[in-house]
């Protein structure tokens, strides 16, 4: 299995990414000792930099993690490299582990990249309305990143059992689909439709639900682990007695 | 130079390279500023912060070590970093253990507690009722929020344990045996919490012997959860077990605790380092139980 993540690790060029993440970090760590802000007062520059900087992270490590989805499979596919691993005595499911633990861990790094991000800006900060604004975004990280592993959820079954090629093709006529959905609806839809959507519903619901809505949160990621792993199954037993994947 | 010569001259890279950039840079200032910690909840986020990040130091302190000894930066297997996660031959239960234990210590403490200052008891405080609402049974989801909160946000624990249990311990082990290593290692990594505890992190300002009765309560507790946290990390040759035990540990999962309010102790009830001694009492058990079965079942293997 080590040789399988390795593989990938080599696959999307992970060295590369491993210094050039950690030199931003120590640049942005940096950065926070010689400019940590002020503390907002009348007549002063607000320090905005933490609501650029971290979601400027995690918007980066999102779409590493959307295309290692991707790349890990078409390396395998340029280089024949799921015929070998065939070929190989192991476990007939550990080729579409190893694809599911890769992004599994890709995702767990980033969210803790993303975390670590947050916690410099915030502890080097001179500015509390600042602090509390990125404290605040770092609240939602965990269920955005549960949202990244819930798309590899759907995204690795269609990769793995059609092929790049093929599942990337469905992939955009969906999307398109979805984005000729919405045009449509703007250009003919019926818009007072959006007029009704009452936000105050909403902001009540959040203060009489405070409760429920911690629970949410805490359970998503579980929920979420539990569709991936869903997901693997249902890969492996697609792929059960198929020769050669592809 | 002999094998335990290098091993020696590692730890001890290691360790000067961990203390300097922790305390220098992110628990000295506290002291030199003469901050107090707040005792109640409203402690600045900022600082909190800060201590997080100081909490990574271990494990740049470790890959300096590596680099600069050039022992390399194997992933996995003999003198690795120890980031393999194994679940054979029952390893997954080192998993298991680590989510449940920290449950099990911290709710019988708090059982202890109540035992000895029942006054502490309200069911009724403020700040639970403004996070369960009305409906009390909404405590039971607490714990286990706390755990699976714990685990999702175990990178603060990981930067302590891949530097002292991934790295100090297992040289540690090697130079000295386990019986001596955890000893010494437990106390090595509560001095390092010493600034802390010394600004009242720990256990408060207001206490008999202020710091020094602190420091040797940080460093004996060190002791007790280093004996656990090395006990798992050695059986299961991966360091996340131990990642996800202190993480899940420092929250705090706990029903009884939720129902107490501390301020409300009186007399030596109010006494954090008194008070220790009996809380701490199931920590100090499953560390001795431990202890004894990797003496008698491991030692000499």
């Amino acid at each position: 299995m080590a040789g399988l993540l390795y593989k990938d690790f080599v696959g999307i060029k992970g060295r590369t990414h491993v210094i050039v993440l950690s030199i931003f970090t120590l640049v942005f760590l940096a950065f926070r000792v010689l400019f940590p802000g002020n503390s907002g007062e009348v007549g002063e520059f607000f320090d905005y930099s933490g609501i650029v900087f971290v979601p400027m992270i995690v918007v980066v490590t999102i779409m590493l993690i959307s295309r290692a989805t991707t790349m890990i499979i078409a390396n395998d596919e340029k280089h024949n490299a799921m015929q070998f691993t065939k070929s190989l005595p192991l476990d007939k499911n550990s080729y579409i582990a190893s694809k599911y633990i890769f992004i599994g861990i890709m995702t767990y790094v980033f969210y803790s990249l993303s975390c670590v991000w947050g916690t410099i800006f915030i502890s080097l900060s001179a500015d509390e309305g600042m602090s509390d604004v990125t404290k605040a975004l770092m609240g939602v990280l965990l269920p955005v990143y549960g949202m990244m592993l819930m798309i590899a959820a759907i995204e690795l079954p269609f990769f793995i059992t059609f092929g790049i090629k093929k599942a990337g093709i469905v992939k955009n006529a969906i999307m398109e689909i979805l984005m000729f959905l919405v045009v449509g609806f703007v250009l003919f839809g019926d818009l007072d439709l959006l007029q009704h959507i009452d936000i105050e519903v909403f902001v009540h619901f959040a203060e009489t639900h405070g409760f429920a809505l911690i629970v949410l949160n805490v359970t998503q990621p579980v929920a979420v682990l539990i569709v991936y792993y869903l997901s693997y199954r249902l890969t492996c037993r697609i792929n059960k007695d198929r020769e050669v994947l592809g | 130079m002999t094998e335990k010569k290098t091993e020696a001259k590692r730890l001890i890279i290691f360790l000067i390279i961990t203390f300097a950039i922790t305390w220098g840079l992110f628990f000295f200032p506290y002291v030199h500023a003469g901050y107090i910690w707040a005792e109640s909840n409203d402690t600045s986020g900022d600082i909190d912060s800060l201590v997080a990040l100081g909490m990574f130091v271990p494990t740049l302190g470790m890959l300096l070590a590596r680099y600069i000894t050039k022992e390399g930066f194997t992933v996995t297997g003999k003198d690795s970093m120890m980031l393999g996660m194994y679940f054979k031959d029952k390893k997954w239960i080192y998993l298991l253990l680590a989510v449940l234990l920290p449950y099990i210590y911290t709710e019988l403490g708090c059982v202890i507690r109540l035992i000895i200052a029942p006054e502490i008891y309200d069911p009724n405080n403020e700040q639970l009722i403004e996070i369960i609402g009305p409906e009390k049974t909404n405590i039971l989801i607490i714990p286990i929020a706390l755990i699976i909160s714990g685990i999702f946000g175990s990178c603060t624990a990981f930067g302590e344990e891949e530097g002292w249990r991934g790295y100090m311990m297992p040289k540690m082990i090697k130079l000295w045996g386990f019986k001596k290593a955890v000893l010494i290692g437990g106390f090595v990594w509560g001095m390092w919490h010493w600034p802390l505890t010394y600004v009242g992190h720990n256990f408060g300002t207001d206490y008999i012997g202020y710091p020094f009765t602190g420091f040797l309560a940080m460093s004996f507790m060190c002791i007790m959860m280093g004996i656990m946290l090395t006990y798992i990390t050695v059986k299961s040759g991966s360091i996340w077990p131990a990642t996800i035990l202190h993480a899940v540990s420092n929250c705090g999962p706990s029903i009884l605790a939720c129902l107490t309010d501390p301020k409300k102790a009186a007399g030596w009830h109010a006494n954090s380092i008194l008070t220790f001694g009996f809380t701490t009492f199931p920590m100090l058990v499953l560390a001795v139980f431990f202890f004894v079965r990797y003496m008698k079942n491991d030692a000499v293997a």
